[in-house]
């Protein structure tokens, strides 16, 4: 009995063998060789782009999908040794803290001048690729949208229980408070923090969506979300989502005070490159009007090119004045910003 | 020992990495937040225990006990909920309760009802969503403990007068506590590492805490310190429970009449059926109807052609894995039975089994670690890394079974084996695995349907452009779009129950 058991174990296991095998045709394409990629993206868009990469220069692609930290402190361990080419992550923040740990390399990028200017690494280590708004959503049959133009505003007494947001965890909040102290300053960012928590209609939970929900729930009126994950709910495959995210209309803050703040996803070489010419290549087309076309189609984000703008469903929400980098230069402000959420008992 | 030693080698080298410690940002986290992490962490882990021990226990003994109708099913769906994801399960009643969720869209369209608001994301919340995907682990080992237990010991207590609830909790539940601690240590050190959905429910907990120094402040020396707080307090648990039950007499089943099951009639048959149709219901059925429902909202746009190559992929490594794990621990703790004087390395082989305790992103840290010290070639050389993250993290799976399989196994066996002139390699293989069976095959399942289910070690240490089951329901459930990952967590649970079925048919036929 029990070897009938063990003869069908070892079948299973020559079965997962041959099925998989199809699936690990590395290195077959040696002449043009391979690029290495580390990236935070794991969007269905950027695979199609990175096909198309191979389809155009024959450069094989080989990527892992993690987390932004944890992808750091592997290229962070693996040191010289490090099979990493390049590396991709959503958060400018994040860049700059592997850029200050020595992670990256200085390369030329001809591309580099069609990019936004303001998004570029002074000192040439990484470029953006597309970047996301923080945006205030509200209840289109409850609010008026004239009484509310900066994230500030959202901290006035006003809205008691009415403000839903995801939990101070949230990288996109940590970002949005680091652009906070970087303006204001920390007591006004911590008064901040006091005013939105003396505001919530609820614990907060969940991921931007959840927020959008409880607003068609009734539960709150107004909430900070991310324009990408709007442009999914709009985009869902469950109606009811769609329905939802038609409930609410887009207000984009700080037009008068700097810009909104964005979440901008960007790329690098990494120091120790063993396919630096494929690298660098990957870093042009990522950056080539053409693939920041698809960007703009495809990946409801911001393009990062100066002469490309957005072509999904991110671009009814109008055009807007994007704040600055300022805060994201090395990650004490993110890590301040930990700190004041904490004080302030956002949890 | 050099199992042992590989088993703790990356967590060796994890300490290391709390060199150069900046107490400044432990110390503020301990002033502000820490006291309600480690206040939710208290609660939440207190609540899955109790809930999951009274369901796994209960379950389990009204299988054993009772004869009634369905019961062979029963006995084996009582397993699924295991292949459920615990973030998963959250997500899918987080969307049943939800705005665009089914039982919202209903009850809108119920005058009066229209205005419910239910809301699921919360600490009660949590403990209802883990705990039924958990049980399960207590469920397994109770019911082999029961399943082996001498009737004659419960005649006994039935005679001298106690009734059937004081037989079980005064002589059946002490028997079988070891078996039933195996089982719930697992639970214990699940909730206290859970991550997903602690953090989707917005209740930041001990484990929130260690994200966080790591994730957001940059500092991983005092993420890995405060894991280490958390691994303490699991040895602490592990210790007392070992403590107390050090001078247990175990009953030796191998002589002893097995139990005859009771055929239940009347109210109590409903009760029983009604309990265990309740659990199946909240546990299995209802997060599969509603991925159900997903799927089929999302089934359009769902890439199938790459799913065959995912499904292999997640195949082989629980395999290869929970193969790994098996014959090593068959040895250890065959090795440790064989020389147990020596206290040191029976508290090796406790510590072996730590690396459970430990959230699977910060083991994998200590993978890369070891790797990088005997090889760096090693690091991207396909699934090496991947088989040897899963040996020290669900070691203790597959162990603490294996272990508690030996320890019914009465010393005179091994004296009458050398005896008869067995060597101790023979009596291994013609004494104890025969014996011991159905505890293998309790670790196997486990160790299979965890490894399948697995996310953050997975993630790290993959070669390139390999993909698993988990990795892409997680690619889609990180960007809030629940319907697409659907397709993926199904197939989890499908290759999490197909092993579950097997394997509890061939427990059955002896």
């Amino acid at each position: 009995m029990f070897m009938k058991y063990l003869s069908l174990l070892f079948a299973l296991i020559l079965m997962a063998s041959c099925s998989t095998q199809s699936g690990e045709k590395s290195n077959t394409n040696e002449k043009k060789g391979v690029v290495n990629v580390y990236s935070q993206r794991h969007y269905n868009s950027d695979n199609k782009l990175l096909e198309k990469f191979t389809a155009q220069t024959g450069v094989k692609v080989n990527l892992v999908n993690a987390g932004a930290d944890e992808l750091i402190n592997r290229l962070e361990m693996e040191g010289a040794s490090s099979p990493a080419d390049v590396f991709i992550t959503v958060d400018a923040a994040r860049l700059n803290r592997a850029k200050n740990k020595g992670l990256f390399q200085s390369i030329t990028l001809k591309n580099a001048a069609n990019l936004k200017a303001q998004f570029l690494d002074t000192d040439g280590l990484w470029f953006p690729i597309t970047y996301r708004a923080r945006v205030i959503v509200y209840d289109i049959e409850d609010v008026d949208p004239t009484k509310i133009s900066t994230y500030a505003d959202l901290a006035k007494p006003e809205w008691k229980d009415q403000v839903v947001i995801r939990s101070s965890g949230s990288s996109y909040n940590q970002s949005l408070l680091a652009s906070i102290i970087e303006a204001s300053g920390e007591e006004a960012a911590g008064n901040w923090v006091k005013g939105i928590v003396a505001n919530m209609a609820r614990d907060p939970k969940g991921g931007d969506r959840d927020q959008i929900k409880a607003i068609a729930s009734g539960v709150g009126e107004v909430s900070i979300v991310n324009t990408y994950y709007l442009g999914l709910l709009l985009n869902s495959s469950n109606p009811e989502e769609v329905a939802v995210g038609q409930k609410v209309g887009v207000i984009f803050p700080n037009q008068q005070q700097g810009g909104t703040h964005v979440n901008v996803s960007g790329a690098a070489v990494t120091k120790a490159a063993p396919n630096k010419e494929n690298a660098i290549k990957l870093l042009e087309f990522l950056t080539s009007e053409e693939s920041q076309k698809f960007y703009a189609a495809n990946s409801f984000e911001y393009p990062a090119h100066k002469n490309v703008s957005a072509d999904s469903t991110v671009a009814t929400f109008g055009e807007f004045i994007a704040a600055d980098l300022g805060f994201a230069k090395d990650m004490s402000l993110t890590e301040k910003a930990v700190l004041i959420f904490d004080e302030g008992g956002w949890k | 020992m050099i199992g042992s030693f590989l088993l703790i080698g990356p967590l060796a080298m994890v300490l290391t990495k709390t060199v150069g410690i900046n107490f400044q940002n432990i110390s503020t986290l301990s002033n502000t937040v820490l006291p309600s992490y480690i206040a939710n962490t208290l609660w939440i882990s207190g609540g899955v225990i109790v809930l999951s021990l009274f369901l796994g226990v209960s379950c389990a003994w009204a299988v054993t006990m009772y004869q009634f109708p369905f019961r062979k099913q029963l006995e084996w769906l009582l397993i699924l909920p295991l292949a459920i994801p615990s973030f998963i399960n959250g997500i899918a009643y987080a969307g049943l309760t939800d705005y665009a969720g089914p039982i919202r869209i209903a009850l809108r369209a119920t005058p009066l009802l229209n205005d419910v608001y239910i809301d699921i994301m919360n600490a009660w919340g949590a403990i209802f969503v883990m705990s039924l995907v958990l049980y399960p682990y207590v469920y397994l080992t109770s019911r082999s403990a029961f399943a082996n237990q001498s009737s004659q010991l419960l005649e006994a207590s039935k005679l001298l007068g106690a009734s059937e609830l004081q037989s079980f909790y005064k002589v059946a539940f002490p028997l079988a506590w070891p078996a039933i601690f195996s089982g719930l240590s697992l639970v214990i050190m699940e909730v206290l590492n859970d991550y997903g959905t602690v953090k989707y429910f917005g209740i930041p907990t001990f484990t929130t805490g260690i994200f966080k120094s790591w994730l957001s402040l940059g500092d991983m020396p005092s993420a890995i310190f405060l894991a280490f707080i958390l691994l303490s307090l699991v040895v602490i648990i592990l210790s007392i429970e070992w403590w107390i039950t050090r001078k247990r007499i175990t009953s030796n089943s191998s002589f002893s009449r097995r139990i005859q099951k009771e055929k239940l009639v009347g109210p109590k048959k409903y009760i029983v059926l009604a309990f265990i149709f309740g659990v199946l219901i909240f546990a299995f059925i209802v997060p599969l109807f509603q991925l159900l429902w997903w799927l089929n909202l999302s089934f359009h746009n769902t890439d199938w052609s790459k799913f065959l190559i995912i499904i292999g992929n997640t195949l082989k490594l629980s395999l290869y894995s929970s193969i790994l794990i098996i014959v090593l621990g068959v040895f250890m703790a065959y090795a440790f039975r064989i020389i147990k004087k020596q206290k040191l390395i029976s508290s090796l082989s406790k510590l072996s089994s730590l690396g459970y305790a430990m959230p699977g992103a910060v083991v994998a840290i200590g993978i890369i670690a070891t790797i990088l010290l005997i090889n760096s070639e090693l690091i991207y050389a396909g699934i090496y890394a991947l088989l040897f993250g899963y040996t020290v993290r669900f070691f203790a799976v597959g162990y603490n079974p294996i272990v508690a399989g030996f320890k019914k196994n009465s010393s005179s066996l091994d004296d009458a084996a050398v005896t008869l002139g067995l060597t101790r390699l023979d009596s291994l293989f013609r004494v104890h695995l025969p014996l011991i069976k159905r505890s293998l095959l309790v670790s196997l399942i486990l160790i299979f349907v965890d490894i399948s289910k697995e996310l953050p070690i997975t993630l790290i240490l993959r070669p390139f452009n390999f993909n698993t089951l988990s990795t892409n329901a997680y690619q889609f459930a990180t960007d809030e779009m629940a319907p697409e990952s659907s397709a993926a967590s199904l197939l989890i649970i499908l290759v999490g129950v197909i092993p579950i079925y097997i394997l509890n048919r061939s427990m059955r036929s002896k």
